[in-house]
């Protein structure tokens, strides 16, 4: 329990100062080579990846997840 | 290969279809065995899928959210964990390594930040920005945007599922936004702190999330939008329970940061919106 709140105490009451803001915003974003799915050039609508296929002459994949799998996945 | 996504469904899955939205076989050797069998006509037709996804409202502003589980490194530091820490130490990362042969799922799957949308609606958006900004002002951020990030964008879903946190579960939440300089951008400064907790006494409580929030905002009255939104939580979190939770309270950070449309994810809508649903997120339920 005090070994706990301690480490909650360090953590929660840390200040941050600008360059360690923005060195552990930028550490938890995405980082190269992460979520390499996001890279893929998907159609943003089904009726447009729909026309795309049509034109281009070429099957559909189709990507489902609960929610949105562009956000969460 | 022109590729193509649905919103919805159980689960995750991939599907191959024609334009015209008939299935093929499950898997690509397959599909592609079938799709070159259709004559060239089947191929080219197309039918407009009966689909209504959510939409960011009239004016509003969608903010990326990134989710990732972090660990303690040597002197007390905070870093990302690595695929060795992972294989090394099943006892702190239990049943992440799903893969043992490391083909289908790379080992740090559930290291990699889980990734979410925020939406804020024109009011909202508005209700940041102070009407005549004074440097060194504070007010509060309000209610509905700040109930919004704690409850439904500050829930561990790093290990699949992001779900969100009862009302009565927030035993504090406060932030508070600071004008820094008034001209010629309004730039803010966000601090604050929050305590999520399934039981009352969070030494008794089995899920939770304790947190420290630090952001910069920013906005531009020329372009009368905002260019930056950095936010950053970062605490401990515990529970819930599952296989894949990580034993006691270790670190989890959510870094939000304005969509740039350079991702199709600037696209995707919040997870919260399909659960618990649009009325709960934009607080339009009656509790």
């Amino acid at each position: 329990m005090r070994t706990l709140l301690v480490a909650v105490a360090a953590l929660a009451g840390q200040d941050l100062g600008p360059e360690e803001f923005g060195r552990l915003h930028a550490l938890i974003r995405r980082q190269p080579g992460e979520q390499r799915h996001l890279e893929i050039d998907w159609a943003p609508t089904p009726l447009e990846a729909q026309r795309r296929a049509a034109a281009e002459g070429k099957p559909i994949l189709i990507l489902t997840h609960v929610g949105d799998p562009m956000g969460h996945i | 290969m022109a590729l193509g996504f649905l919103n919805g469904g159980g689960g995750n899955s991939a599907n191959f279809q024609t334009p015209a939205g008939e299935n093929l076989p499950h898997y690509p050797k397959e599909a592609l065995k079938k799709w070159n069998e259709l004559p060239e006509e089947e191929r080219r037709k197309v039918k407009e899928p009966n689909l209504n996804p959510p939409r960011l409202p009239e004016g509003g502003l969608a903010v990326r959210v990134y989710m990732r589980p972090l660990k303690r490194a040597a002197g007390g530091t905070l870093g990302t964990i690595t695929d060795q820490d992972i294989r090394d130490n099943p006892t702190d990362y239990p049943k992440w390594v799903i893969d043992r042969s490391e083909k289908r799922f790379p080992v740090n799957i559930y290291a990699e930040p889980m990734g979410d949308i925020l939406w804020l609606t024109r009011e909202e958006v508005a209700s940041l920005v102070p009407a005549e900004p004074r440097a060194g002002a504070t007010f509060p951020v309000p209610d509905p945007v700040r109930k919004r990030i704690v409850r439904m964008h500050l829930k561990n879903g790093t290990q699949g599922w992001l779900g969100y946190w009862k009302r009565e579960y927030v035993r504090s939440d406060e932030m508070t936004l600071r004008v820094e300089q008034a001209a010629p951008t309004v730039r803010m400064t966000l601090s604050g702190a929050v305590l999520v907790s399934d039981q009352a006494d969070p030494a008794q409580s089995k899920s939770g999330y304790e947190a420290k929030l630090t952001g910069v905002l920013e906005v531009d009255p020329a372009k009368k939008a905002f260019v930056r939104f950095d936010i950053l939580a970062l605490g401990d979190h515990w529970g819930p329970p599952g296989e894949f939770t990580r034993p006691g309270r270790t670190p989890l950070g959510v870094a939000f940061e304005l969509t740039r449309g350079d991702l199709m994810m600037d696209q995707a809508y919040p997870f919260a919106l399909y659960f618990p649903g649009k009325k709960e997120y934009f607080g339009q339920d009656k509790r």
